[in-house]
């Protein structure tokens, strides 16, 4: 393990029942990191993400900061590890507010309830995304993608160390999934976090990835360094899982070089 | 919107929810007073005033303990409701859905069978709703999932048996006596509670409220799926036995008390989410309130609405039922 890594997964094998769906997987991710999962639908991204949360049961090593995680109670593995779900499944009338504040309950007492400091982290995160004036809303009131943004707000709210997102942008228009995930990786980087994120959209991935995991086959095929590697390099390791594609270069706003993937 | 009017409708709120509060608690401490002095044998505040040995008895053996059921045991059935109906997510679940309230019917027949002094048949009672629960957990433990949908259809299968149970108890009463016992134990009434029966399941249901109220930040996050409750730091299993086990207790000990009490858990909860639109602990404490005042009022019916004592559930549902009708009424016009 490299002295930086935040999350380090080692050999981790899991699947339903009989059938294996992720083969001796191993990876790291570092502190300051954001890293992508891309894969084929039914490649096993959200298996991946599953197992790492200790949803389903798997095999292998998954150290946090250094620490095996088998060890840990659910809650203290809640205060390491967040989750954004695909879609949350609450199913109450909720305020806003409170959904963002069940972000912390690992870190509170039995008895214990949210602080105000709590309570204006929580608001300050919603107005990170323009949500403040919906916050005394109820939850089921508001759209699925607005939904999504409450969520990630629960899990950006507390300190947790390693960020795990299963295809956050799913419910997402093009213009939020680019401002989501823009905020989520300007959080990563101020912070001593690290975010673990399997993705559907290749350009999404491109743009605020440091790395990319590409599954296929139940293992990872090949990993990306988006910051190091070359166009033509890319190109060719995303031609594994997607087939006929070309990588083009076009300048961002910032002029910035950006990759954007087209079908050939 | 800007932050000012966010605030503003937020303060808007805050007082609706205080004076729902107020209000439903005028009405339970009117319905209280008034519940003290309907019944079969007529006293006087004077009477009580004067030191009237026979009045005084009435008031305290009686009436107090049977005004206290009612308020204490609404507030343990709305509370009990809400848990069930967040826990599962379901707006129609109730106690029964984990067999409750058919094992406090087993055992209850089974205590007019073979004990048939009430404080035996209450023990039954309560013995017959915790062993169903108890037994509806063992199964649902059996997949170690741990999903929602495996408790209720534990909860299906051990309804089933102790229903079984009841008929085969039915089919051995005398039918002159024991069966009509075992028929109007489960259509519910206070009538017959009396200060020595009620003391011990009165300090039960009370444990049991104020660890619900501790627990009501945990019941919330049972409402998401599983693994999203327990990466938010939830014992899923543990925490869903332990509350569920709570409700349990409330339930039974009312229901050992009073019989089967139809409509005030699925009903109370769903006013109290209407009049606050949150599931706060202000709801979970509204829902109790609301509770004890449908429990409270239909006792009162059912003392003064005919010659003889009418069953209690009678008037549960006849409150409850139209109750229920406007708010799907009112839902499905809204979701139009």
């Amino acid at each position: 393990m490299s002295n930086n890594a935040m999350l380090s997964v080692k050999d981790l094998t899991s699947g339903y029942g009989d059938k294996v769906i992720l083969n001796g997987i191993s990876f790291e991710v570092r502190k300051n990191e954001v890293v992508g999962i891309l894969g084929a639908n039914g490649c096993g991204k959200t298996t991946l993400i599953n197992s790492l949360c200790r949803i389903i049961s798997s095999k292998g090593e998954v150290l946090v900061d250094g620490t095996d995680v088998s060890t840990w109670s659910n809650r203290v593995f809640a205060q390491n590890c967040s989750l954004v779900p695909q879609k949350s499944g609450i199913g109450i009338d909720i305020s806003v507010l409170d959904v963002v504040l069940m972000g912390f309950n690992p870190f509170l007492s039995l008895m214990a309830r949210p602080t105000k400091e709590m309570v204006t982290k929580a608001e300050k995160q919603l107005k990170v995304f323009a949500l403040e004036d919906r916050m005394y809303d109820n939850f089921q009131n508001l759209s699925e993608g607005q939904k999504q943004i409450v969520i990630i707000c629960r899990s950006l709210v507390t300190d947790t160390k390693v960020l795990l997102m299963d295809e956050p942008e799913s419910s997402l228009d093009f213009a939020i999934r680019y401002s989501m995930l823009d905020t989520v990786s300007k959080q990563i980087k101020e912070t001593d976090k690290c975010a673990l994120i399997s993705l559907h959209d290749v350009n999404l991935a491109l743009r605020y990835c440091d790395k990319l995991l590409l599954v296929k086959d139940d293992s990872i095929s090949s990993v990306i360094d988006v910051t190091a590697e070359d166009r033509i390099t890319i190109e060719q390791k995303l031609k594994t899982i997607y087939g006929d594609i070309k990588l083009l270069s076009v300048p961002d706003s910032e002029n910035k070089e950006s990759l954007i993937m087209v079908k050939a | 919107m800007d932050s000012a009017t966010v605030q503003l409708s937020r303060q808007k709120q805050h007082k609706k929810e205080i004076l729902c509060f107020v209000i439903g608690s005028v009405l339970l401490c009117a319905l209280f007073l008034i519940s003290l002095f309907i019944g079969k044998y007529p006293f006087t505040i004077e009477g009580l005033l004067s030191g009237n040995e026979r009045q005084w008895l009435i008031f305290k053996m009686l009436r107090l303990s049977r005004s206290i059921v009612g308020v204490i045991g609404g507030f343990a059935l709305g509370v009990a409701g809400y848990i069930f109906q967040t826990v599962f997510r379901n707006p129609l679940a109730s106690p029964d859905i984990i067999g409750v309230a058919s094992g406090a019917s087993a055992g209850a027949a089974f205590g007019i069978l073979f004990f048939s002094t009430s404080l035996m048949v209450t023990a039954c009672a309560f013995g017959g709703a915790f062993l169903a629960v108890v037994f509806t957990l063992l199964l649902a433990s059996i997949d170690r999932s741990g999903k929602n949908s495996t408790v209720v259809l534990a909860g299906i299968a051990v309804h089933a048996l102790a229903q079984t149970i009841l008929m085969c108890l039915k089919l051995i009463a005398d039918p002159e006596k024991e069966l009509a016992s075992i028929e109007y134990w489960i259509m519910g009434s206070l009538n017959g509670i009396n200060s020595n029966s009620i003391k011990f399941n009165i300090l039960l249901i009370a444990i049991s409220l104020v660890l619900l109220f501790v627990f009501h930040r945990k019941a919330v996050i049972l409402a998401s799926d599983e693994g999203e409750a327990k990466m938010l730091g939830l014992n899923v299993n543990a925490t869903r036995l332990i509350v569920l086990l709570l409700s349990t207790v409330a339930v039974a000990s009312v229901v050992s008390m009073a019989g089967l009490i139809s409509f005030v858990g699925l009903v109370a909860p769903h006013i109290a989410k209407r009049l606050i639109k949150n599931n706060s602990i202000a709801t979970m404490f509204m829902c109790g309130i609301l509770g004890s005042i449908l429990l409270e009022s239909a006792d009162i019916f059912a003392r003064s609405a005919a010659q003889t004592e009418l069953p209690v559930s009678v008037f549960t549902s006849i409150i409850g039922v139209p109750f229920l009708v406007f708010i799907i009424l009112k839902g499905g016009l809204k979701h139009e």
